[in-house]
C-alpha cells in the first residue's frame, strides 16, 4: 500500500512537472535513465546509462550512432578544437568515454565501437561513435542499451564545464544521434554548430557535493533530493518531451522562484540560480522571462513546460548564453547598466530558443537559421517591446559605461556584421548546411544577424501580421516535430503570402548583399518641342524656343547587389511636393522622367524597409548638394581635435590632468 | 594682486594669478592649438563633404552620431577613420602601444599633429618658466619669445623625458597586467574590475608624479641662473620625492580645474547641426573658451609650482645676520 502511494504520489509529481502540454505531441523516440557521480577532483561525471530507442523510422537501423560531444575536447586534432584557441592548460582538455555498451541480454557490443568519419572528414575526430548491433532494429521496434560511460567536463568553454565551484554540464552523455528515414543522422562535433536529437523522456539521478543541495538547476525539474553517504546528495531529475538534458550547480547560486500565470496561459514555475554577484540583474532577469513568456506564448504558442529554470553563470565561465529544453543560461556583469538593455535582451533570446529550439527543434547543425536565425527577430522585437531600444555600453577598465545619448535599435544596431559579411565576404549563402560554412562568422553573421534583418525586412515589406500569423503557424503546427527550411517556407507562402516566401528565399539563397543605389537625380527646365513637328500636310518647322517655367526630372535606381527587393522611390520637389514610385527592383536599372516642379532630392526605400540594403548612403541624391551634415561634423571633428591634442599635451609633456 | 603661502589653496590662487598675467601667451598657445586642429581635421572634414553633401539619406547625422547609419557610413568608405580592424582594437582598449606608430589614415595625423603639439606646448612651457620667474614684464609677448628661445629646448628635454616615463608607466600599469586583470578565471565580477581599476589608479598615480616632476623641474628651470634641463631635472625629482603628497595634490587640483569646464560643456552644451550661424558663433567662442580654461589651468599649474618652489627655498634659506646698532 505504502509503495502503492508512493508509485501514485510520484505520478502526480511528475504529473504536475511534465508532460509538455496544450501542443500535440509525438510519441517518445529516444528516453535516457542515467545515474551519474561527480567528482569534483578530477572534474568527471562517472555513470550509467540506459537508453530507451523506439525505431519511428520507415527503415531498419543495423546500428546506432552516438555522439560523444565532449571528445571534441579530447585532445587539439578534434575537429572541435579547429575553432577554439590554443589550450592553456590540462584544465582545457575533457573527454566522453564509453566503458561499456551492451543489450540487456548481456551482449557486449564494447568491441564493436568504431569513430565515425564521414567522407574527408577529420580522421582524428572522436566524437561520433558507431555500434553495430547483432540485428538490424526494424520500424517500429524497440532497442534498449545499457552504456558505461566516464566524462570529463573542461575548464568551461563553449556551453560546458566548470569555473571554480560552478559546473554547467552540457552535451555530457553519450547520445543518439537523430534517426530519420536516411538512417542516422549526426555530424562530428563542430565549433560552430549545435545540435540536433529526438524527444524523449530523461530520468537523470546524480551524486553531488551535499553543499549543493537545493542549488541544482536541470532540464525539467528535480523531483527527489536526499542527503546520501559521504557528504553528497542525490538528486532526481525528470522530464518528458524533451530532446537533452543539461544541468548546473554551485553552491553560491542564490535560487529565486516565481510562478508566472500569464493572462490566458499556463502557469509556469520560473526558477532562477543567480550568482550573488549580479543580484542587480536578477529583476531584469524574472521581469524578461515573466513578459517574454506571456508575449511569445501570445506571438507563437503557449510555452508548452510547466517549468522554465535559468542559469546566471559567472562571468568567463563558458556557459553563457546558452539553451537547452526548459532550461537556459543568461549573461550578465556585476555593474551591467540596465540602459545596455541586458541582460533583458539575452533572456529574451534564450527564451525564445524554448519555442524554436526546444519545441520545434530543428535541425542546428545544417540549419541553424531556422532557430538562431527566427529567435534573434522575435527576441529582438519582444526586447524593444519590454526593455525599450538600448543604448550601446563600452567598457573601459572593468568598468561598463551605457552610452545613453546613443540607441541600438533591434535588429538592426546588433545585425551589422551580416551587412559586412555580405559587403566584404559573401563566403555563404544562408541556405548552405551551417557546419559547411567557411568559419564561425559566415555562420554566425548567416544564421543570426542576416535572418533577423531578412525577416524584419519581410515583417515591414508584406506587413508584420501576416510573418507573424505564419510563424505562429509554423510553431504549432511543426511543434516537436523538426521542421526544415521547406516546412517553414511552405507555412510562410501559404500564411503570409508568396511575396513573403519569395523574399525569404532570395535572402536565404544568395551570399551577396542587397544595394540599392539613386546615381542620377538631375532636373532642368523642360524645353519646348522643336524642330518638325506633326504629320503629313500638318508638319511644320518650330525652332527651338526659350525653357519654359516646368522642370524635366530623371531619376535613375541601380540595383547595385545581387539581392533584389521591392523598393518605393520618393522624389521630392520643391515646394515640398512629393511624387512616390514602387518598383519591384529586379532589373539592373529603372528610370523615372518626371515634368513638373524642379527636383530636390530622390531617395530609394525611404521608410527602411529592406534592411539588408548594405549601403544606406547611397540611397538618396540630391539635385544641388547641401553641405549642413559635413559642416556640423567638421565642426565637432576641430573641437575633439582640439581636447585630444590638449590631452596629448597633457599626458606627454606638460602638468595637469585630465584623466 | 599677490598671494602669500604655501597651502594648497594659496598655491591654487596663486597659479591663476600667475597664468592670468600671461594672457597674452595663452592666446598664442590657444591660436596654435585651433590651428593645429583645423590642419588635422582639415581632409577628413573634406572626405565627409564629399561623402555626404550629395547624400539627404546622411541627414540622420546632422544631429549627432547614428549607431545605424554610422555603420553604413564605416562600409561604405571603409578606410574613413583609418583601418577598421585598429579602429576596433582602440574601441575596445586592446591595441598595444607598440602597434600606435603603425596606425593610418586621419588617427596616424591626429597622432602625429598630438606629438608636434606636445613639442611646440614644451617649448611655449620654456616661455612661460621664464616668466614666472621674473618679476616684471610678466604678459611681455617680446619677453615670452626671448624665454622661449632661451629656456625652449630645455624644457622640451624634460618633456621628452616625462613622455619616456608616462609610456613606460602605462606600459608598466595598464598593458603588462591587461591580461591578468580580465582573466577569466577571477571568480567574481568585482575582482575583475577592481584590478582593472586598480590598474588605472596606479597608473595616474604614476602619470601624476611624473607630471609633478616635470612641473617643478621646469619651475627650477626658470628659478636657475643657467638653463641646465639635467640639474633641473635632478631639482624637480628632489622637490617632489620631499613633498609627494602635496605634489599630487596640487596636480589633481589642477587636473580638476583643467577639467570642470569641458565636462560642463559635454553636458549642457547643444549641438549644432550645420544650419543656424549664430549658433555656430557662440558654439565656437564657448568652445574656444573651455580649451583656453584647460590651457590656463595646465600653464597655471606650472605658475603654482614656481610659486611653491621659491616660498621654499626662501623659507630654507638662513636668516640674515643681525646687525648690532
Amino acid at each position: 500500500m505504502h509503495r502503492l502511494k508512493a508509485l501514485l504520489g510520484f505520478s502526480a509529481l511528475l504529473g504536475t512537472a511534465f508532460p509538455a502540454r496544450a501542443i500535440p505531441r509525438v510519441p517518445p523516440v529516444a528516453s535516457y535513465r542515467i545515474e551519474a557521480a561527480w567528482d569534483g577532483e578530477q572534474k568527471t561525471l562517472v555513470g550509467r546509462e540506459t537508453v530507451t530507442f523506439v525505431n519511428r523510422t520507415s527503415r531498419e537501423l543495423p546500428d546506432v550512432v552516438l555522439h560523444l560531444y565532449l571528445n571534441g575536447f579530447r585532445n587539439t586534432r578534434s575537429t572541435l578544437w579547429r575553432g577554439l584557441p590554443p589550450p592553456s592548460g590540462s584544465a582545457a582538455f575533457g573527454f566522453c568515454e564509453l566503458k561499456r555498451v551492451a543489450l540487456p541480454d548481456g551482449t557486449d557490443l564494447t568491441r564493436r565501437i568504431s569513430f565515425e568519419t564521414p567522407a574527408g572528414d577529420n580522421p582524428d575526430d572522436r566524437t561520433l561513435a558507431r555500434v553495430p548491433l547483432p540485428r538490424p532494429v526494424r520500424p517500429g521496434e524497440t532497442l534498449v542499451l545499457e552504456v558505461d560511460f566516464e566524462s570529463r567536463l573542461p575548464r568551461g568553454v563553449l556551453r560546458t564545464g566548470w569555473k571554480d565551484d560552478f559546473v554547467f554540464a552540457g552535451q555530457w552523455f553519450p547520445k543518439l544521434a537523430k534517426a530519420t528515414d536516411a538512417g542516422w543522422r549526426g555530424r562530428p562535433f563542430h565549433s560552430s554548430t549545435e545540435f540536433f536529437a529526438d524527444f524523449g523522456s530523461y530520468d537523470v539521478t546524480l551524486l553531488l557535493p551535499a553543499e549543493v543541495k537545493g542549488k541544482v538547476a536541470v532540464t525539467g525539474r528535480v523531483v527527489e533530493e536526499a542527503d546520501d553517504a559521504a557528504e553528497r546528495v542525490r538528486v532526481r531529475a525528470h522530464a518528458e518531451d524533451v530532446h537533452d538534458f543539461a544541468f548546473s550547480f554551485s553552491p553560491r547560486f542564490e535560487v529565486r522562484k516565481e510562478t508566472v500565470a500569464p493572462k490566458g496561459l499556463p502557469r509556469v514555475d520560473v526558477l532562477l540560480f543567480l550568482q550573488p554577484d549580479h543580484r542587480r540583474s536578477r529583476e531584469r532577469y524574472l521581469r524578461a522571462a515573466r513578459e517574454g513568456l506571456a508575449l511569445f506564448g501570445t506571438w507563437l504558442t503557449p510555452y508548452p513546460y510547466p517549468v522554465l529554470t535559468i542559469v546566471d553563470p559567472p562571468t568567463g565561465s563558458g556557459a553563457e548564453a546558452m539553451e537547452y529544453p526548459t532550461l537556459f543560461t543568461g549573461a550578465t556583469a556585476w555593474l551591467s547598466p540596465a540602459a545596455g538593455g541586458e541582460p533583458g535582451a539575452v533572456t529574451l533570446h534564450e527564451l525564445a530558443h524554448q519555442w524554436f529550439q526546444g519545441m520545434l527543434a530543428s535541425d542546428e547543425t545544417s540549419e541553424a537559421h531556422l532557430d538562431e536565425g527566427l529567435v534573434s527577430w522575435i527576441s529582438a522585437r519582444a526586447t524593444t517591446r519590454i526593455f525599450g531600444t538600448p543604448s550601446p555600453v563600452v567598457e573601459a577598465f572593468g568598468v561598463p559605461i551605457p552610452m545613453r545619448s546613443l540607441k541600438r535599435p533591434l535588429p538592426e544596431g546588433e545585425s551589422q556584421d551580416a551587412l559586412d559579411q555580405a559587403a566584404f565576404s559573401r563566403s555563404d549563402p544562408v541556405l548552405r548546411e551551417t557546419w559547411r560554412s567557411l568559419d564561425d562568422a559566415a555562420v554566425r553573421t548567416n544564421a543570426y544577424s542576416r535572418t533577423a534583418l531578412l525577416l524584419e525586412s519581410v515583417a515591414r515589406t508584406s506587413g508584420e501580421q501576416p510573418l507573424f500569423a505564419a510563424i505562429r503557424e509554423y510553431a504549432r503546427r511543426f511543434a516537436f516535430r523538426h521542421p526544415t527550411t521547406g516546412d517553414f517556407l511552405g507555412v510562410l507562402g501559404e500564411v503570409a503570402g508568396p511575396e513573403a516566401r519569395d523574399l525569404v528565399e532570395r535572402g536565404w539563397t544568395s551570399a551577396g548583399a542587397a544595394d540599392y543605389a539613386v546615381t542620377r537625380a538631375s532636373t532642368r527646365r523642360a524645353a519646348p518641342g522643336a524642330g518638325y513637328l506633326g504629320e503629313g500636310p500638318r508638319r511644320a518647322y518650330r525652332a527651338p524656343a526659350a525653357p519654359a517655367r516646368s522642370f524635366e526630372s530623371t531619376v535613375v535606381v541601380q540595383r547595385l547587389g545581387e539581392i533584389a527587393w521591392p523598393v518605393e522611390v520618393e522624389m521630392r520637389f520643391e515646394g515640398g511636393q512629393t511624387v512616390t514610385r514602387r518598383w519591384d527592383g529586379r532589373a539592373e536599372w529603372m528610370r523615372w522622367r518626371i515634368t513638373g516642379p524642379r527636383l530636390v532630392s530622390a531617395v530609394v526605400d525611404p521608410r527602411r524597409t529592406c534592411l539588408l540594403d548594405v549601403n544606406r548612403l547611397n540611397d538618396g541624391l540630391r539635385t544641388e548638394p547641401d553641405p549642413t551634415v559635413a559642416r556640423a561634423w567638421g565642426h565637432r571633428l576641430r573641437f575633439l581635435a582640439q581636447n585630444l591634442l590638449e590631452l596629448f599635451a597633457l599626458v606627454a609633456v606638460l602638468p595637469g590632468a585630465s584623466w | 594682486m599677490k598671494v602669500k603661502g604655501n597651502a594648497l589653496p594659496f598655491l591654487w590662487v596663486r597659479g591663476l594669478v600667475a597664468a592670468a598675467a600671461t594672457w597674452k601667451a595663452l592666446l598664442l598657445a590657444l591660436a596654435l592649438n585651433a590651428a593645429l586642429a583645423l590642419v588635422v581635421t582639415a581632409p577628413l572634414a573634406s572626405r565627409l563633404h564629399d561623402l555626404l553633401d550629395d547624400r539627404p539619406t546622411a541627414d540622420g547625422l546632422a544631429k549627432g552620431w547614428d549607431v545605424v547609419l554610422g555603420a553604413h557610413l564605416l562600409r561604405s568608405e571603409p578606410g574613413l577613420l583609418g583601418d577598421r580592424a585598429r579602429l576596433g582594437e582602440i574601441e575596445q582598449g586592446t591595441l598595444p602601444l607598440a602597434e600606435w606608430p603603425r596606425l593610418s589614415g586621419p588617427l596616424a595625423g591626429l597622432l602625429a599633429a598630438g606629438f608636434l603639439h606636445a613639442a611646440l606646448s614644451a617649448l611655449l612651457a620654456g616661455g612661460f618658466a621664464g616668466r614666472f620667474a621674473a618679476e616684471r614684464e610678466r604678459g611681455s609677448l617680446a619677453a615670452f619669445f626671448s624665454d622661449v628661445v632661451r629656456l625652449g629646448l630645455p624644457s622640451l628635454f624634460i618633456g621628452l623625458v616625462g613622455l619616456a616615463a608616462i609610456l613606460g608607466a602605462f606600459l608598466l600599469f595598464v598593458e603588462l597586467p591587461r591580461e591578468a586583470t580580465l582573466s577569466p578565471d577571477l571568480r567574481w565580477d568585482w575582482e575583475r574590475t577592481g584590478l582593472s581599476l586598480l590598474r588605472l589608479f596606479a597608473f595616474l598615480g604614476a602619470a601624476g608624479a611624473i607630471r609633478a616632476v616635470v612641473a617643478q623641474s621646469r619651475a627650477a628651470l626658470g628659478l636657475a641662473k643657467t638653463a641646465n634641463p639635467v640639474l633641473a631635472l635632478a631639482s624637480g625629482v628632489g622637490f617632489v620625492l620631499g613633498r609627494p603628497v602635496k605634489a599630487l595634490f596640487l596636480e589633481a587640483a589642477f587636473g580638476v580645474t583643467a577639467l570642470f569646464p569641458l565636462a560642463l560643456w559635454l553636458v549642457f552644451a547643444p549641438s549644432w547641426s550645420g544650419g543656424d550661424w549664430r549658433l555656430l558663433a557662440l558654439l565656437v567662442s564657448g568652445q574656444q573658451a573651455v580649451v583656453l580654461l584647460r590651457l590656463f589651468a595646465r600653464t597655471a599649474h606650472l605658475g603654482a609650482a614656481m610659486a611653491w618652489m621659491r616660498g621654499a627655498r626662501e623659507a630654507s634659506r638662513p636668516a640674515p645676520a643681525k646687525i648690532e646698532a
